[in-house]
């Protein structure tokens, strides 16, 4: 998409000039699901921690090709049958095909991690670990867009695309709750991209991928990159956005969604009605003027509605509202 | 971790930046001979400290004691006044306004400045949105001295000091990992001295651990624990085995909840509230727990006098044991013997044997205890909880 002009509807029936301010590069096409498939080759940082091996068992579970590990200092080491690396140059040396790394270290050393996987020239990472400072995850993706990569994350639980492969932690050891379809769907709560995966599956609607996006403050890739992957991705026909107060995430969705007529229905469902009754933990005046009276579970529903995207209420009343739109 | 504004000027005096002279008392009798004009300022973690008339002047000693009288122990929002911050009041030629965060939107750092300081800034930007000026700093290159020049220029700001000055400001936001810090005012003097006399800080609480911070814990949501609350947090450190009740929130329902993953117990608390039904709590267990952190977790649960319901939910746990968190659940639950309702709604590994053991007590124990694995929504087991107890209060009338 360019950055040209475009002539919108406002609510009051003004006809106003709004400059486009998405700028995304245009997604492969040829892939046969979007941002994973068969042919993904996995390389895990932090292989050999408790939390890496977990990872690295569930996803051979689930066939997938994890080439290498690293870990500084147990390079030559070999876990769950992967060969462990010093660097991810290392690994990229012996293994030049690996397209995606896992990060799953811990948060003092996930900025290094990351770096290291940019420097050795991949494109696709996938954050899992939590509690990265603010900072360290602005840098990061600041730097990968320097790369031209992508970083799905932090805190994301994984990415799956069902019937082909999966990265993370997402699934578990039998990834049960996933089935093949058309339904995309973005989460920011790991847990609830399963739930919502299973309400669908139980009621025989499968799903394309399933991105675990993760809640911090600084995604790495947001709602609306994400939507823009999901857009040209044949196999996709409806998406659905698990959202969660804090943030702008689900308002820039919705005007991104407005402002280019997305062509594909979104549902959406934003949890934290709950957090609502809470006194406010907002960033103060600062975050106001950023935020523009956004973060809110009120204004995110607000402006979801606004842009035509179907917002549920309560969270098992998206497998209704998927049937009716799949039809 | 949000700062008092005592302790954020003493970060900020700490980095070089120059704040009003004054001192903290906590009560009457620490207060000194005032020499000119000084500002008393109630220290609390929620703002519109002006508006509720927490800020005030004085001249004597005696007039000091009369507005600390005043102002300490007054409630504001949810805390109580501890601490006054008094101050030499500085004589104001221009009041700016400075702050730097990050945006969300798009991930960068930036910095908000203004010529138009000391009143409500978004006010400020409502009325004249030129006036408020946003800067997208690349974190990358950090600020250089041209990039400061512009910012200030943009914002009608000419003092030279304020070159070096945001440039320091820039580098303490950094250095300190920083979520949020806000001056406002910057008071420019009579002899173009640049003072911050207020600092509103939030630090990065994932980055403590490598910042040296010496300020004592506080609570999220800007009030002080409960004693449930406390206690919740202290089960979390009997072990290092998953996380349960390191978050808890008391709140004024009747039905308690133990729920586990955070999207999930979130979802189930907002499905209650949809469905009329007010959580007594809101607390959460997740990443295969120790079974005793989980007893004492529901221990604290059921000890509140006015449950009418008792919801245990969650998505479907990848690793943690089932049949281990709800055994630990279930040897309370039998010490107890509450009468009120009692709905699972869980599933994982060890399901089906947690499945038998709840039902099994309940015939034993004769208590109304019904469970829901995954074949049903998360959100449909809360309308059940929530039917379940309409169903009493009808039967009560």
């Amino acid at each position: 998409m360019s950055g040209g002009p475009i002539l919108t509807l406002s609510g009051n029936g003004v006809f106003i000039i709004k400059k486009v301010k998405y700028k995304i590069k245009k997604t492969e096409q040829t892939k046969m699901s979007i941002l994973i498939d068969q042919n993904t080759k996995v390389l895990v940082q932090g292989i050999t921690g408790k939390e890496g091996i977990r990872a690295t068992q569930f996803m051979q579970s689930y066939k997938t090709n994890v080439v290498a590990g690293v870990r500084p200092g147990k390079g030559g080491e070999v876990v769950e049958g992967v060969p462990v690396y010093n660097s991810c140059k290392e690994a990229m040396h012996a293994h030049p095909d690996i397209t995606l790394s896992v990060i799953i270290v811990p948060a003092k050393g996930a900025k290094d991690a990351i770096i290291e996987a940019l420097e050795a020239n991949i494109k696709l990472i996938n954050v899992i670990t939590e509690n990265i400072p603010i900072k360290d995850t602005a840098y990061c993706v600041a730097l990968a867009k320097k790369h031209n990569a992508k970083i799905i994350g932090p805190t994301s639980i994984g990415i799956i695309s069902p019937g082909k492969t999966k990265v993370g932690m997402i699934g578990g050891l039998t990834s049960e709750q996933f089935s093949k379809g058309n339904v995309g769907i973005i989460s920011k709560s790991g847990g609830m991209s399963s739930e919502t995966a299973s309400i669908l599956t139980k009621a025989g609607i499968g799903q394309s991928t399933v991105v675990g996006c993760g809640a911090d403050v600084i995604m790495g890739t947001n709602y609306v990159e994400l939507l823009e992957i999901f857009k040209s991705d044949k196999e996709t026909k409806v998406i659905v956005i698990f959202g969660e107060i804090g943030g702008t995430a689900e308002e820039d969705a919705a005007e991104y969604i407005k402002q280019t007529h997305y062509p594909k229905p979104v549902i959406a469902f934003i949890s934290g009605k709950f957090a609502e009754m809470l006194p406010s933990t907002t960033l103060g005046h600062a975050g106001a003027i950023i935020e523009e009276g956004k973060g809110t579970r009120t204004a995110k529903v607000a402006a979801l509605n606004s842009a035509g995207v179907h917002v549920v209420e309560v969270h098992h009343e998206i497998v209704k509202k998927v049937k009716d739109l799949l039809k | 971790m949000k700062l008092y504004e005592f302790e954020g000027k003493q970060l900020l005096k700490e980095a070089g930046i120059n704040v009003p002279e004054g001192y903290v008392i906590e009560n009457s009798r620490e207060i000194q001979e005032p020499f000119g004009e000084v500002i008393i300022k109630a220290q609390t973690l929620e703002g519109k400290r002006g508006k509720a008339g927490l800020i005030k002047a004085a001249k004597t000693k005696e007039e000091i004691e009369t507005i600390t009288k005043q102002l300490l122990n007054k409630h504001h929002g949810f805390e109580t006044v501890k601490k006054l911050l008094i101050e030499t009041k500085c004589k104001i030629k221009n009041e700016f306004y400075i702050a730097i965060t990050y945006d969300t939107k798009t991930r960068n750092p930036v910095i908000i400045a203004s010529s138009q300081g000391g009143v409500d800034i978004e006010e400020t930007k409502n009325i004249h949105p030129s006036k408020v000026i946003v800067e997208q700093i690349n974190i990358l290159n950090g600020i250089t001295e041209h990039e400061a020049k512009h910012i200030l220029h943009k914002a009608g700001i000419t003092n030279l000091q304020m070159i070096p000055l945001l440039e320091k400001l820039y580098k303490l936001f950094m250095d300190k990992d920083m979520k949020l810090l806000e001056i406002n005012p910057l008071i420019e003097t009579e002899t173009h001295d640049l003072i911050a006399a207020d600092a509103k800080i939030i630090l990065d609480d994932d980055a403590l651990f490598r910042q040296n911070i010496q300020f004592p814990p506080r609570v999220g949501i800007g009030r002080e624990k409960t004693q449930a609350e406390t206690a919740a947090n202290k089960v979390n450190e009997l072990d290092h085995r998953g996380i349960a009740g390191k978050t808890y929130i008391e709140l004024n329902g009747d039905i308690g909840i133990l729920a586990s993953g955070g999207g999930a117990s979130i979802t189930a608390v907002d499905a209650l509230i949809s469905y009329n039904q007010k959580p007594a709590n809101y607390t959460e267990y997740s990443g295969n727990p120790s079974p005793e952190k989980v007893e004492a977790l529901t221990r604290i649960v059921m000890s509140n006098p006015n449950l009418k319901g008792l919801f245990i939910v969650g998505a479907k746990a990848n690793f943690t044991q089932i049949h281990e968190t709800i055994a630990a659940i279930i040897k309370v639950i039998k010490e107890l013997k509450p009468e009120y309702p009692i709905v699972f709604r869980r599933a994982g590994p060890g399901d089906t044997e947690a499945k038998a053991l709840v039902e099994k007590t309940a015939k034993e124990l004769q208590l109304d205890m019904e469970w829901y694995g995954d074949e049903t929504p998360i959100t449909v087991a809360a309308k059940r909880m929530a039917e379940k107890i309409k169903e009493r209060r009808r039967c009560a009338c």
